[in-house]
């Protein structure tokens, strides 16, 4: 009973966690200045938010099959995400998207 | 389609007549047509009170898939699945003819992107991610028997993975081979157009190896695969399905390599650009 109720805690305290990164990129795509920017908020926050929930999933999950699925999932998207990521930014710089610098107005939406 | 020589004016205006003629009629049959089906969503009707019961209460037993939406698609009405995946084949079909032909350059060989997109992250992530995908994809070929899926949606994810191969890698080349690094993988636009022609004349050798053997076209049953019929008719919906598969993926290829040239002709680069700081 305690042993559950200690997963059950860190599995909350994973998806807490993995909602704020996901709530900290969405502030960011919708705050920040321009692509660039946006990309690296999205990039970075909703791979640590999407892995923490998966994470946090896994660890809740009765079906030790469904745990290896999450677990598989959580791996592509580690791997998937920063890639296109990269594969955007890379596009957007060689198709010669501008980069803001401080003090310009924000770029558009 | 436009091998014959254009039509003196008298023969233009017959056809016009004629189209002009045709199409009020048809429009009117369809229209009545229409008046005598039965009410949408009728649980009276038909399709409710004999069809449907049918395939719930005896599809698995009968056909040994578990998912119904592949015993229906694949056995009961298989001929109009064939019709579907023709459908999807002559789409891919067009796309060549209208962005590869129409250019004046149908040159097989040296079609899709002109240049890899890659980077050294892009390559590493792709050679980890593509086999992942293109076995993702079989999977969802053959879990179509009891999960959602099937050759529909399993042609799609190959034919994507092998999307990612192009935009990453570049083109093939004639002799395989597409990037001095990489192994030669992947089909070439030619190689595509051969996987969708294997799909849609597997699908139909199929159902004519059903006649060779005494039953209707597609009516997997007869088919000298074993004594149980429920397993020959699942066995024969795999392969249904595995031509469905090579249809669409081959498909999927064939449309990202003559779309890409399509944008090359018209001056949009695509990976020929070299980036700040390159």
């Amino acid at each position: 009973m305690v042993a559950a109720t200690l997963t059950e805690g860190i599995a909350v305290l994973l998806l807490a966690a993995g909602l704020f990164f996901i709530l900290a990129a969405v502030i960011g795509i919708l705050r920040l200045p321009d692509f660039f920017t946006r990309l690296h908020a999205m990039g970075k926050c909703d791979t640590a938010g999407l892995s923490l929930s998966l994470l946090g999933l896994a660890l809740l999950a009765d079906d030790p099959a469904v745990t290896v699925k999450l677990v598989l999932v959580l791996a592509l998207v580690a791997l998937a995400n920063p890639t296109a990521t990269h594969a955007l930014a890379r596009a957007a710089s060689r198709a010669g998207v501008k980069v803001w610098r401080p003090g310009e107005p924000a770029g558009e939406r | 389609m436009g091998s014959s020589p254009p039509p003196g004016r008298e023969a233009t205006r017959v056809r016009r007549l004629l189209g002009a003629a045709a199409f009020p009629a048809l429009f009117l049959g369809l229209v009545l047509g229409m008046a005598e089906l039965p009410e949408f969503g009728d649980p009276a009707s038909p399709a409710s009170t004999h069809v449907s019961p049918r395939f719930i209460e005896d599809a698995a037993a009968e056909t040994g898939a578990a998912n119904m939406v592949t015993a229906v698609l694949a056995d009961y009405r298989g001929y109009d699945t064939l019709g579907e995946t023709a459908v999807i084949f002559a789409a891919g079909l067009g796309c060549l003819v209208i962005l590869a032909a129409a250019g004046g350059r149908p040159n097989l060989p040296a079609a899709g992107m002109s240049h890899p997109f890659g980077s050294v992250i892009l390559d590493a992530a792709t050679r980890i991610l593509v086999p992942v995908v293109l076995l993702f994809a079989v999977y969802v070929l053959i879990h179509g028997h009891i999960s959602p899926g099937g050759g529909f949606q399993g042609g799609v994810l190959f034919g994507s993975g092998l999307i990612m191969m192009r935009l990453v890698w570049g083109p093939a080349r004639e002799g395989g081979g597409r990037h001095p690094d990489v192994p030669a993988f992947g089909p070439s636009l030619r190689g595509s157009l051969i996987l969708a022609c294997a799909g849609i004349l597997g699908y139909a050798g199929i159902g004519l190896a059903a006649m060779a053997f005494g039953g209707e076209f597609l009516n997997y049953g007869t088919l000298p695969l074993g004594s149980d019929p429920a397993h020959v008719r699942e066995l024969a919906t795999l392969g249904i399905e595995a031509a469905v598969f090579l249809t669409v993926a081959g498909t999927v290829g064939v449309l990202f390599d003559t779309i890409s040239i399509g944008m090359r002709e018209n001056g949009v680069p695509i990976g020929s650009g070299r980036g700040p700081g390159e």
